[in-house]
């Protein structure tokens, strides 16, 4: 069983980082299934048989995350869209929701996406990123020069 | 610098990350011992239907095992809170009463399990330019115990001398080479301590040994949490790997031998169910990135085809998807055949055959 300790463990480090995690995954699936993946990203961190020994939880969770959202295929957004675009201009979306941009962000790549929020959300330097995605500096250098790169040609 | 500046990304960045909603409630479902039912992927629900019929299978297997003794058949569990490790898909079904969320087992009293692991097998690709061997990922369900994580049952399968990969299909680790333990640290490296054989490499050559260690580091790593492995051999790092005497004494991952790989790898499992949509991805390094897809019949009619860009090439690896929502899968079975187009004269180059299979087709047994 889980000790009441153990609950209080993990709800506190959920309350501590659920704004930033809902943030992040809302820059890798969008608004609409944030959610969703921050959800499915804490109960699998939190059964991990791993959480208990993992000395940096919150950089594991960031990682859960993009696993999670790669796991949530980055086509759910694009069938979001649609279904936006289809609706038409009379449909009712929360002012927040900014669809150039997310039609813009959605022809990226789960791992560009990755590389850019971390670079110019968090504010990590490469190697931070690097470490984060699992990935070489070589490769988020890849990821951000392609990703700037179909921006410029999408939103330009 | 070509493209966006900086300023304009991390004001992309921003606009993004503003449409954030507000973070979902404390998931308290994980404090029950009961398995999450909501919303399971389509491919764990595949997974969860096919290892129900593997486990009606089983029952005589395990009765053999049981010394005549069965337990009932338990809950079977499809969530994700049954595997803990990247994307490919991993399922374990109960046969006792038994709850699969770690270290909250309310009963062990059936020694075993069926779970579905990946393990990578190799094949020769038609039309090799490099002749190098290509990497084929396939979904299998064995038989575990229920402590034993997804990967160390992964890698026990393909080790096991009597894993009988399907025609067309190869495995270049000799009998003898097995897994004594895996462990995984927090800094996303698997650690994977191997008996004294595996010293001795393939026993075909260094391009056999290459292709073996890229076997292993496959089926031990995934592309998010762990894309590291660290082989050990009594505890201590190889420094001494077979043919060539490798220095394989720092973490391994999928870069690490891949242009000893042909220029066209397979990433997941062709899995699902029949009406879902077929997902195929994988990492190329191949002219003008572009991967070409085609499926095949049995009687050779292709009766799809597609191609897509990797997100490098011509000289880098990148990676590749294929989707495909709206194809008629009723007329399998069907050959995928991942390949590219030779410049020089535009034949396929490379090409990888995979077959589709679906449903209680999948999850294969390759152990006798």
């Amino acid at each position: 069983m889980i000790t009441a300790t153990g609950v209080m463990d993990n709800e506190q480090v959920y309350r501590s980082y659920a704004v930033e995690l809902t943030r992040y995954a809302t820059g890798l699936v969008g608004p609409f299934d944030a959610a969703d993946v921050v959800t499915d990203a804490c109960l699998k961190a939190f059964s991990s048989r791993k959480w208990s020994e993992v000395s940096n939880r919150r950089a594991y969770l960031y990682r859960t995350v993009l696993s999670v959202a790669t796991d949530h295929h980055r086509s759910t957004l694009s069938r979001r869209l649609r279904e936006i675009k289809t609706a038409g201009p009379e449909s009712t979306l929360p002012e927040e929701v900014d669809v150039d941009v997310l039609s813009a962000v959605e022809r990226l790549s789960m791992q560009q996406r990755a590389a850019v929020l971390l670079t110019y959300w968090a504010d990590l330097p490469v190697e931070a990123v690097a470490s984060q995605m699992g990935v070489s500096t070589g490769a988020v250098k890849r990821h951000l020069a392609r990703a700037r790169k179909h921006l410029e040609e999408w939103l330009s | 610098m070509s493209g966006y500046d900086d300023q304009r990304m991390k004001d992309l960045a921003d606009r993004l990350v503003a449409m954030s909603p507000e973070p979902p409630p404390f998931p308290e479902e994980v404090t029950l011992t009961q398995p999450r039912v909501s919303r399971p992927s389509p491919v764990l629900m595949f997974a969860g239907a096919a290892v129900v019929v593997l486990v009606l299978a089983a029952i005589p297997l395990l009765l053999f095992r049981g010394g005549g003794s069965v337990e009932p058949i338990g809950p079977t569990t499809t969530s994700p809170v049954a595997s803990t490790e990247g994307s490919e898909p991993s399922v374990t079904s109960t046969v006792a009463p038994t709850t699969t969320v770690p270290g909250e087992t309310t009963s062990t009293s059936a020694p075993q399990i069926l779970q579905g692991v990946i393990i990578f097998l190799t094949q020769t690709p038609e039309n090799s330019v490099g002749g190098n061997p290509a990497l084929v990922p396939f979904f299998t369900t064995v038989v575990a115990a229920p402590g034993d994580s997804a990967e160390e049952v992964a890698l026990r399968t393909l080790t096991n001398p009597s894993l009988a990969p399907p025609a067309g299909f190869d495995s270049h680790i000799p009998a003898g080479v097995d897994v004594v333990s895996v462990n995984s640290d927090t800094e996303g490296v698997r650690v994977v301590d191997m008996n004294q054989a595996f010293l001795g490499g393939s026993g075909s050559g260094l391009l056999g040994d290459f292709t073996m260690l890229n076997q292993l580091v496959y089926t031990a790593t995934d592309e998010e949490l762990y894309p590291r492995v660290q082989f050990t051999v009594g505890g201590e790092p190889v420094t001494q790997f077979g043919t060539d005497g490798l220095d394989i004494s720092e973490p391994l991952d999928r870069v690490t031998f891949i242009d000893e790989l042909n220029s066209v790898i397979l990433t997941s499992a062709i899995t699902g169910s029949r009406g879902d949509p077929l997902v195929l991805t994988g990492i190329a390094n191949v002219f003008e990135a572009t991967v070409s897809l085609e499926l095949v019949d049995l009687d050779g009619n292709v009766v799809y085809d597609d191609f897509t860009t990797a997100s490098c090439g011509t000289g880098c690896w990148g990676s590749f998807s294929f989707h495909i929502e709206d194809f008629d899968f009723e007329s399998t079975p069907l050959i995928a055949k991942v390949f590219w187009h030779s410049p020089e004269d535009g034949e396929p180059a490379d090409v990888v055959s995979v077959p589709v299979t679906w449903g209680d087709e999948a999850g294969r047994d390759f152990l006798p």
